[in-house]
Parts: structure tokens; C-alpha cells; sequence
């Protein structure tokens, strides 16, 4: 099934336009993308280490988790509301892109996971016996979302 | 006054000068014109903010008042902070190796000065928060609410932050 319409529709829109017409828009946008990426991985990251044994002075994954929900869920709504407008500037382009389609893949799989298996593994205050490998596939998954958004830069 | 003018145009041509042949020395230029490479040490240098800011995060927040307000000062800060140190290793290393790459390009964009600045004046208020307004921390570890000499430290560190993810990015851009 080909999706090329999905991109067109994007890239025809108003805000796209707009952002693809001014110089600053674009790097603005991109910038807080990057912010909110900072924010959220770190906070989570944190979560997945705790969850695959870091000790972090016995603060359990489940206390972290309630004390850094709110900013890993603002910092997710920030990257794919400022993601779509970036997208939206350059849908075409996207389409063309080796690296976007691989990226949307991860992405889905990793904010499917988070709200689930994750959401799970730090629900308790003794994590399951899979919290480890939960921990280890929600860096593995959003660290492989990073690389192949940076490699839309390059491809 | 009109000696000021040359004599700064020389400066600058020198360092120009150092910093291209910084960037002409062979793995400088094989990293600035490998095709995988240079965006492989940029995306580490990417995702390591995540793990120096997490933890940086961590403290500033409960210095502001806004997490772990229950948790005593001190314990945050034992229990995150060293994690941002491997973070810092992370991003120092990536940081230099892009700067060797494109020296001149860096040393040209107000940009990457900028960063340069605000790396700095980071590192200032940490040391200043940790040789001074920690000294008086056991009056209060355990207020939720530090008092206004912390919570600034607190928020100015996310500022600055902030500012060198900015200047950090748009540095890559040439604007």
C-alpha cells in the first residue's frame, strides 16, 4: 500500500507551508523537539537503568516513575506535536527519506510499549521478574527512535 | 584605540589559522568527511544530553521545589548525580572529537560561542552552589520548599541548560 497521499496531505498544508517558507521556524520547531527529547529520555532513561538493577540510593523504578510521569508525558506530547510540524514542512521529503519510515516504526513501537509493558514494569514496588528487560528494550527502543531521527539528517 | 581593531583581526586570524590545521590532521578530516561517521559521534552526542541532563534535572527540580519534595536535598543529589558524570565523559569526548572536525566552521558561528559561554557559566553557578550555598545545607535538606539562594540555583541551572541545547543545535545550522 503505497502512503504517498498521507505525505502529500502534509506536505499541502497551511502550517507546513509556512514553516517551509521562513528561515526560522524550522530550527525553532526543532530545537524544543530536542528539548523535549533531553527531558523525557533522561527522566526515563533513569526509570530503565533503575528498572535493570542500578541501585540509585534503593529509590524504587515505581517512586521514580510516579515523581517523573508528568515531564516524560509533557516531554512525549512536546516531541510528536512539534515531530507532526516538522513533518508537515517537509512531507515530500519524508516520503524520499530511507530513515523516516524506520523511525515512525520504532516510534509506534516504543510509545506502544511505553503506555503497556512498561507502564506495567513500574506499576508495582517490587518490579515483575521481567522489569530488567522491560528496562532494557524501552532504551534500546527510544534510543533506536534517536538514531534514525538523526539519520533522517543524513540519508 | 586604532591598534584595537588589527590587533583583534590577528588574534583571530591566528586561532583560524590553529584551527584549521586542527581540522587538516587525517582523522579530523576522515571524521569530517566520512559518510557515517560524523553523524554516528553526532547522534552519542545527542542522546548523551539525555544522560547528563536526566540526573541534572533530577536535582535542579528539588532544588526549585518542583520533585522529590519530600526527599532530602542531599539524597537526590547523591543518588542522580553521579549518573550525569558518565554523561559528561560521554558528551565531552563526542564534543571534542566534532570540534577537531570542524574547527574552523565552530570557531567561526556565535552559535557555538555562545555554547562555549553557557557551558561555562553553567559549570560557575554549580561551583558556586556547591563551595557556598551548600555549605549551610543541613538547615535545609528537608524543606520542601529550599530557600530563594537554592531555588535560584536550581532555575538558573536549567536556563543555562537550556541555552546550551539551543546555541548547541543552531550551531549546526548557519545562521
Amino acid at each position: 500500500m503505497d502512503l504517498h497521499f498521507i505525505y502529500q496531505a502534509a506536505e499541502d498544508t497551511a502550517l507546513g507551508g509556512w514553516i517551509r517558507g521562513n528561515t526560522w521556524p524550522f530550527p525553532l520547531i526543532e530545537t524544543f523537539h530536542i528539548l523535549a527529547l533531553a527531558l523525557f529520555m533522561g527522566a526515563l532513561f533513569l526509570i530503565d537503568l533503575r528498572l535493570m538493577g542500578l541501585r540509585m540510593g534503593g529509590i524504587t523504578a515505581q517512586r521514580l516513575n510516579k515523581e517523573l510521569n508528568t515531564y516524560i508525558n509533557w516531554g512525549i506530547l512536546t516531541i510528536l506535536v512539534s515531530g507532526a510540524m516538522l513533518f508537515m514542512s517537509e512531507g515530500i521529503k519524508s516520503y524520499d527519506n530511507a530513515a523516516f519510515r524506520p523511525k515512525m516504526v520504532l516510534l509506534f513501537a516504543a510509545l506502544v510499549f511505553h503506555y503497556t509493558g512498561h507502564k506495567k514494569a513500574v506499576s508495582t514496588e517490587q518490579p515483575p521478574s521481567w522489569g530488567a528487560l522491560a528496562g532494557a528494550l524501552s532504551l534500546v527502543l527510544w534510543f533506536g527512535v534517536g538514531a534514525a531521527g538523526r539519520a533522517i539528517g543524513f540519508v | 584605540m586604532a591598534q584595537e581593531v588589527p590587533k583583534k583581526a590577528a588574534m583571530n586570524d591566528t586561532i583560524l589559522a590553529l584551527c584549521q590545521r586542527l581540522q587538516d590532521v587525517g582523522w579530523a578530516t576522515g571524521l569530517r568527511e566520512s559518510q557515517y561517521m560524523f553523524p554516528i559521534v553526532e547522534g552519542i552526542h545527542l542522546l548523551g544530553l539525555a544522560f547528563i541532563l536526566g540526573p541534572v534535572l533530577m536535582l535542579d527540580f528539588r532544588l526549585a521545589g518542583i520533585a522529590w519534595r519530600d526527599m532530602p536535598v542531599s539524597k537526590v543529589a547523591k543518588t542522580f548525580v553521579p549518573y550525569s558524570l558518565g554523561g559528561a565523559v560521554v558528551m565531552f569526548v563526542t564534543g571534542l572529537l566534532l570540534f577537531c572536525a570542524e574547527a574552523v566552521r565552530c570557531w567561526n558561528s556565535g552559535w557555538f560561542k555562545i555554547k562555549i559561554v553557557l557551558l561555562l557559566v553553567a559549570g560557575v553557578n554549580a561551583l558556586y552552589f556547591h563551595t557556598k550555598t551548600q555549605s549551610t545545607w543541613a538547615q535545609w535538606d528537608t524543606l520542601a520548599t529550599p530557600p530563594a539562594e537554592a531555588r535560584r540555583a536550581g532555575w538558573l541551572s536549567m536556563i543555562f541548560w537550556t541555552g546550551v541545547v539551543f546555541a548547541g543545535r543552531w550551531t549546526a545550522y548557519n545562521l
